[in-house]
Parts: C-alpha cells; structure tokens; sequence
C-alpha cells in the first residue's frame, strides 16, 4: 500500500488526450471534442480512477486534473469561493455537504451522478464467525450491542473529516432511532445513549479513508474490522494485503450510499462545460459503467448495466439529515459526547529560534482550537468535551507539562485556561526534540483514564541540539516495545525542522507529518484533529 | 393493473398512429431562412439552454439534434432542478438562449425575471406513480391503492394518514419480514431544487385541502405542516426527476418503494434508460394529479427559433411522441386519462408554500407544525 500525502494537496495528471489514438470501445455520440483540462476538486478515493479516466481523454478530449481534498474541507473550499476560477469542476462522494450549505449550492452547475459505494462493515473472517454474523441478516442493533460490550474491535474516520465516517454516524443513529425518519436533532438526544455505547469499539481514528485502511493493514488483524466504502473493503480483499479476508456486513436495517455526481461549477468556462458534459456521457456509456464497475468495484449509476461481480443487491437506504442544523447537531454530539475522549500531548518548540513571527504564528494556530475560529471545518476542530490536553513546551530540556480536561458540562471556560496557557508561553534556548518526547511519554503513562484516543503532536522549527539524538530515541521506543507503537507522533514541519528526522520519527511510531512549511499551521492543527 | 402493463408495452406500436396525427396536426411552420422540409440550411446557429432534466434524454436523442441541425441550430443543454435553473437565470451574465422548465408557475417566474412575454408549449406529461407489483398489493391491503372509475389510483390522502401516524413499510400487513423499516412516504423530488416536486406541492396541497387546489392564504396555513412532514420525513431528496427515475429503475421494490415522476419518463420507450417490461415495474396515477406542461422560455432570437421548432416541426413532435411526452392539446388513445386531475394553484400560493418549504425543512412533532 502507499501512504498518501494528506496535508498536500495531490495533482494527479493524466496523460494528455489525443483524439486519433484508437478507441478501444465505441464511445456514444457527441462525447469528442477539442482536447480540454478539466480542473477537478475531489476526493482521494477518486484516485483508482485513473486508468478510466486515461480513455476517457482518449475517447473525449477530456483530461482530467484532480487535487484530493477531504468533503467538509472541500465543501468549505466550495462555499468560500475559492474554488471558483481554481477549479472548474468538483467529484465528492456525495453533493450533501455542499448541498446544506446555502453558499456552496449557489456556484453549482449541472451535475450527473457516475457510480455509487454504500458505507459498509468490513470484518475478519475469523471476527464474522465468532460473532455469528455469516451469511444472515444483521441489524445495527446487533453491531452496536456487540461493539458497546467490545465483542469487537472496529476503526472509522472522523465524522468531521471523512465522509466514510459521518456516513456510519449516521447510519447508525438513524437506525438504532428507528422511527423510520430524517433524523433532526431532538431524534440525537433520544439516540446519544446507545449510539455512544457503539463507540466503545471504536479503536483507530482517522482524518482520511486511505490512511485508515493503510494503518489497519499495517496493524495485520489487530483489528476486527473498520467501515468504509464496500468498494475499499472490496480493493483490500483483491489486494491480499491482510493476513485474512475482510466479509463484508451489510446491515440490514439500512446503509448510507456515496453516490460520485460529477458536478460543473457554476462559473466554469464553456469549454469546462462543454467537457464535462462530453466527459459525464462517456462516463455513463454501458461499456464504461461496466469497466468502472470490474475496476473499482462501485455500483453503476446507470439502470440496467450488471452488478459488479460478487456484489449484492443494494440495502435499503437509510434517509440522509437534510438541515445544516440536524448535521451540526449530530458532528456536535459525536464530539463531544458520543465518542470515545481523546488525550493528546503538544511537545511545542520554544527555543530562541522561535522568536518572532514563528511563536505569534504557533499561538494563533493552537488557540484557533480553543473555540475562537468560527469557521465550519474550525468550530469542528476545536478541544471537544471531555478531552485532555497536554501542553509541553520545550527548548534545551522539557519545561513541565500542563495537563487540561475540557469540562463536559461547561467547556468554554477550560478552552479559556487552555488558551491562557498557549498565551504565556516565552521564547528562549537550545532545541532538545527527542528528550521532551520521551517526557512526553511518561506524562501519558501517569495518566490514570486508560480508555482514550492518545496521541503526540511534535512542533519544532529546526533541528535538534540538546540531550538525546535520534538513535537514541529510537532505542527507547524499542525499550517500551508495542506500548509506543499505539501511540503516534504527528511531527509537523515548521521553518528549518530536520524533514527526514521527522519522517522517521512518525514512521517509527505510525504517525503521520504534516508540512506547515508554507506557513499554514491553522490547517495543519486542524487536520491532525482528525486523528486525535 | 394488467390494462396499465398492456399500455407500458403497447406504446411504441400504437405511437404510429400519434405520429401520423401530429402530422397533420402542424401544417404551417414559421416562416424561416430554407425549407425545412426539402432541405437542410446550411448554416449553423449555436443555441444553448437550461432544461428540466426529465427532457435531457429527448434533446440529446442524435436524431433531435440531426433535425435541429436541419434547421439551422446547434443545440446545447444543461440540466438543472428549477430553482438552480431560477438562480442562475437571474444573473444578467447568464449563458442561454432559453430555458425550458417542466412547470407553469417556473416558466411564469422566468417570464417574470427576465421580461419575456412569449412562450412555446410543445408538449406536456402527467405526474404518476412508479411502484410495483407486489408494492401495489401491499397499498391495497393498506388503503392507498384504491378504485377511481375503474382504476386503480394511489390516494395520496391515505398516504399523509401513514406518515402521521409514522407507519413503517414493515409494518404493512403481509410485509412483516421485510428490512425496510422507514415510514412509507411518497419518494419525491426536493421542491427547492426540482420541477416535478413543485407538482407535488400542487397535488398534495389539493389532497389536503379536501380536492381543490388551495386558494387562498389560510388555505394554505392549514395543508402546509402536512406538507413539511411529508418532505422532511424523506431527508435528503433528488435533486432532479431523471436521478430519482433511474434510482427507482436500479433499486428493487424494497429500496425504492414507491417514487413520483412523469408519465413520459415511464413510457418512454426510445432512450437508453427504459422501463423494462417485465411486468414488475408498474405505473400508477395519484389522485389527484396534475398535468406538467412543459415550456420554453426563449431570451434570444436562437431560442425562439428552438421554441417554434420543437412546437411545430412534425419531426421533433413526433419524436417528442415517441419519447412519452403528451402533445399539446391532444387526446390520446395509447393510454389512460387520469382519473383526477388538479390544476395547479395561483402562482403566488405555490410561490408561498414553496418558500416555507424552504425556510422550514423540518418538521416538529411535538408542535405539529413545521421548523427550522
């Protein structure tokens, strides 16, 4: 598998169209035309699409240029308006999120819907037998039953980041709701008790669908199972990457379906819109709607041409929140009160190097977490209830580490304290990385609540002078064994940070770097929210 | 039931005779540059449109673009819900030569942005229910499939009951072991978005207020927290009429139970998406329903000279025909006539109901009304 950059944004060009190559299959009428670059604003999943979309600009001209970015991200990147003129097109799993919001539905053009995935279970084999759940029907019911006594173990994206995991967020509220109906946001308070008891389960977070699935090969059945896209856990299962074969649950009472509407912006050139209407027909041709269908192994948009092999007839679709108010309500819920609570360390560079611009710049990042950024993708970013916050600053040794927990029931008073503490810091001294990330370490094993999403966050701006080196560091790991391996290091690059010693320190410990070299540390704190 | 399938099955073969009516129907064309039926002009005008999309398979179809070729026009279109097709109509910079909504009271409202005076009906379609077979015994048992003049009819008033009431498909009499557990609901269309959801405002809205077309503002008042019910309830809709047909085609009965659409797109028997005639898929009437007359809305001289072509070219009314389409003012002996039909209401009260969709997408239970 190949770990996906995720922080930056990923060009995937194709090769350049020539309409006199031979066309493998008889395109429909109408779809060639002049050779055009369609600028598409997508998600990363689209990425298996490549070999499709090589014929299409074959067959139509059409070359497609995508830049992957997550659905709420992206839908917010719509709404702003700073997609128009920088895209000419958008290709989500879904149109929902931008739907919802009045702002991004206005600078949408026509749109033609070209395959469609339902979120779904994927479990080891050996997990679906032990819990019986071969070849019959099985309810959300029983999925939460068993996940609230953790008969199981599963791994789901943030709700907030990834559409795969508000998918499952709302499917399962609206199921284990049951009234059959839209869920609205008195329905959430009715469901919090269950649905929460779901989350127990929940044992690996991500901000993306490609680093969940990534990170659950690598931990080679140490999981039971994850939700994603039937055709991830399809891709997975023909990859052979795991020890043993995902079977895949279909619950019964109903899935949420991502159904991939190919949409023109409003503002888009005429060229841009002739070609994606040239590029939508000749993705919905038979013989295409076929080969996406054998390729990525997505349900054709088109009545009438086959299922994938191997796949079942379609759940019942569970009906899909349709207010911005319903939605924020669920994502609010999730945060702070249906999820399990996450504990995370920031080890913050404070050394002489960070005077000036650079610590203005980190306080303004971190505090955007404390409540202050109002924007949709900030207000999801910031310290949720019952989360712990640890803040370790360091310059030549690892000054003492200041441990916050948001108070469930009155959190902006704790988001306060916390930004009062980011206010204080001073700048001053040598840069000493690997010492202040064992200490690190030891303030997560003198924490006594266990039962939490634990995670590091290393800034630094430069290399490190003082105490441990690398080598040494990596002894250490290897000293605390499996222990360190649960809990990632998410080092974000920052002015001069040592770029390999960082990439080694987040492969050593499953983690992930983040680049703020270009100056926006807001993103990258938000971002790594996601897997806090 | 079995008239109805006949009817599905039959159309293309008894079209000959819709065909050979509508020529002699439009004998005079407009005065134009060439002879439209000796030869083809030669040169070409670009003419470009926003449509309701439930059209997008008829104005795509080769043929329709040959003859519009013939005529001297390039077609170009872009399918759009109707109120995205209203918003982007209403920027002075917006593209087309005309629109071509399926709605009056659309069409009205562009007339009205745009200062258009003249409009081309060219054919229309009614609004009908697609289901099936074992789904039709299940509303019989249940009270909403019943008996109009000898034809079966969905009676939308037994429908709002259900939804009241928050019955679930499998609480059905005789579909007890099925997974489908949401509350049975009409799938429809969003209003703010799409056409054929504002003919649903229009039959629900008559259905409630006791068979007349609501007139007046506490009319109104009184049909719409059953209205907000009826949308809310569904949670995120279609955005436009040819997703939910070819939803309704690729879900079985269990997923897709009962969905609102036009008679034409059922009937249909020449584009790529068709109804198969397995006998399964089966089409109903609402009672009441209405007629959706299709209108074009020219800006320019090109879209007036689409506007009388696809009106009064024998070719393109013919192949209007053949895609299920009802030609204008024409009684038809290829299928039924619905037994209840409701005009649509006044402008500005479908206007209104519209707009409280839309500013009230929920609906609250406990104050029985609807919310934000």
């Amino acid at each position: 598998m190949i770990r996906r950059i995720l922080a930056a944004s990923l060009a995937v060009s194709l090769l350049t169209a020539c309409t006199s190559s031979p066309d493998p299959a008889p395109s429909p009428e109408g779809v060639d035309g002049p050779a055009t670059t369609l600028r598409v604003l997508a998600g990363s999943e689209l990425a298996d699409m490549a070999p499709i979309l090589e014929d299409a600009a074959k067959a139509t001209g059409v070359t497609v240029e995508f830049e992957f970015i997550g659905s709420l991200e992206g839908a917010e990147r719509v709404a702003s308006g700073k997609a128009d003129g920088a895209y000419d097109a958008v290709w989500f799993s879904s149109n929902r999120y931008l739907e919802m919001e009045p702002e991004a539905k206005s600078r949408l053009g026509s749109s033609e819907r070209i395959m469609s995935s339902p979120v779904v279970l994927g479990l080891r084999t050996s997990a679906a037998t032990r819990l019986g759940w071969t070849n019959r029907a099985v309810t959300w019911s029983e999925i939460a039953t068993a996940a609230s006594r953790r008969d199981f173990t599963f791994a789901m994206t943030d709700p907030s980041a990834s559409n795969t995991g508000f998918s499952t967020l709302v499917a399962v509220a609206s199921a284990l709701d049951g009234s059959g109906r839209a869920l609205d946001a008195s329905a959430i308070d009715r469901v919090s008790g269950p649905v929460n008891g779901f989350f127990k389960a929940h044992s690996l977070n991500a901000g993306s669908s490609d680093w969940l699935v990534d990170e659950f090969v690598a931990r080679n059945g140490d999981l039971d199972g994850l939700f994603n896209y039937e055709a991830s856990l399809v891709a997975l299962n023909r990859s052979k990457a795991l020890p043993e074969q995902l079977t895949i649950v279909y619950p019964s009472d109903g899935v949420v379906t991502a159904d991939y509407p190919l949409t023109v912006l409003a503002d888009a050139p005429e060229a841009a819109r002739d070609a994606h209407r040239r590029l939508a027909t000749w993705l919905r041709g038979t013989d295409v709607q076929q080969r996406i269908g054998a390729t990525t192994a997505r349900r054709p948009a088109l009545p009438g041409v086959p299922l994938p092999e191997g796949l079942p007839e379609s759940p019942v679709e569970l009906p899909f929140p349709e207010t911005q108010a319903s939605l924020k309500a669920l994502l609010t819920a999730y945060n702070d009160e249906l999820r399990r609570p996450s504990r995370t360390v920031y080890v913050l560079d404070v050394s002489g190097s960070m005077d000036g611009d650079r610590i203005t710049a980190l306080k303004t990042a971190l505090s955007g977490l404390t409540g202050v950024n109002t924007s949709l993708t900030g207000e999801f970013c910031r310290f949720r209830s019952r989360e712990d916050v640890v803040l370790l600053p360091f310059s030549q040794t690892p000054q003492a580490a200041r441990s916050f927990t948001v108070d469930a029931a009155n959190a902006q008073p704790s988001r306060d304290a916390i930004r009062g503490a980011i206010d204080a810091l001073r700048v001053g001294g040598d840069t000493a990385v690997y010492d202040s990330l064992v200490a690190a370490y030891a303030s997560l094993d003198a924490a006594t609540d266990k039962d939490r999403f634990v995670s590091i966050v290393l800034m630094t701006d430069g290399e490190s002078n003082q105490g441990r080196d690398l080598a040494a560091f990596k002894d250490f790991l290897k000293r605390r064994g499996d222990a360190a391996v649960t809990t990632p290091i998410f080092p974000i690059l920052f002015g001069e940070a040592a770029e390999q010693e960082m990439k080694e320190i987040a492969a050593a410990t499953r983690g992930q770097t983040w680049d703020a070299r270009n100056g926006d540390l807001t993103r990258a704190f938000c971002q790594i929210r996601g897997y806090q | 039931m079995k008239a109805l399938r006949m009817v599905a099955l039959l159309v293309s073969v008894v079209l000959v005779a819709v065909v050979a009516w509508a020529v002699v129907r439009r004998a005079t064309g407009p005065d134009r540059d060439g002879d439209p039926v000796a030869g083809c002009v030669g040169e070409q005008t670009r003419v470009s449109g926003v449509i309701g999309s439930e059209k997008s398979p008829y104005l795509n179809d080769p043929r329709v673009l040959a003859r519009l070729s013939c005529l001297g026009l390039t077609l170009v279109v872009d399918s759009k819900g109707s109120r995205d097709m209203v918003n982007t109509l209403s920027n002075d910079a917006h593209p087309y030569d005309f629109a071509f909504p399926s709605s009056t009271s659309t069409a009205e409202k562009i007339q009205q942005l745009r200062g258009v005076n003249d409009t081309y009906k060219p054919f229309s379609s009614v609004m009908v229910v697609a289901t099936w077979n074992p789904v039709v015994t299940l509303l019989k048992g249940a009270g909403v499939v019943t008996t109009v003049q000898d034809r079966p009819v969905v009676d939308v008033n037994a429908l709002v009951e259900l939804a009241r009431k928050g019955t679930r498909w499998n609480q059905l009499k005789g579909n007890e072991s099925s997974p489908n557990n949401k509350v049975v609901l009409l799938r429809t269309t969003d209003p703010k978005d799409s056409g054929s959801a504002i003919q649903f405002v229009s039959i629900a809205s008559a259905a409630l207020n006791g068979g007349r077309p609501v007139s007046s503002p506490a009319d109104v008042a009184k049909v719409l927290p059953d209205m907000c019910r009826l949308m809310a309830y569904q949670g995120t809709k279609e955005e436009t009429s040819q997703d939910l047909f070819e939803q309704y085609l690729s879900d079985k009965a269990v997923r897709s139970p009962i969905a609102l659409i036009y008679e034409q797109q059922f009937l249909d028997s020449t584009s790529a998406i068709t109804v198969p005639p397995d006998g399964e898929h089966v089409m109903l009437f609402p009672n009441p329903t209405v007629y959706a007359r299709h209108t074009v809305v020219p800006f320019t001289d090109a879209g007036n000279q689409l506007g009388r072509a696809l009106d009064s070219d024998e070719q393109l009314q013919n192949l209007a025909a053949e895609y299920g389409f009802r030609l204008d003012g024409q009684a038809l002996t290829d299928r039924p006539e619905p037994p209840v039909v409701q005009e649509p209401p006044e402008y500005e009260l479908l206007e209104s109901m519209l707009l409280e969709l839309e500013k009230n997408p929920s609906f609250d239970d406990t104050t029985g009304k609807c919310a934000k």
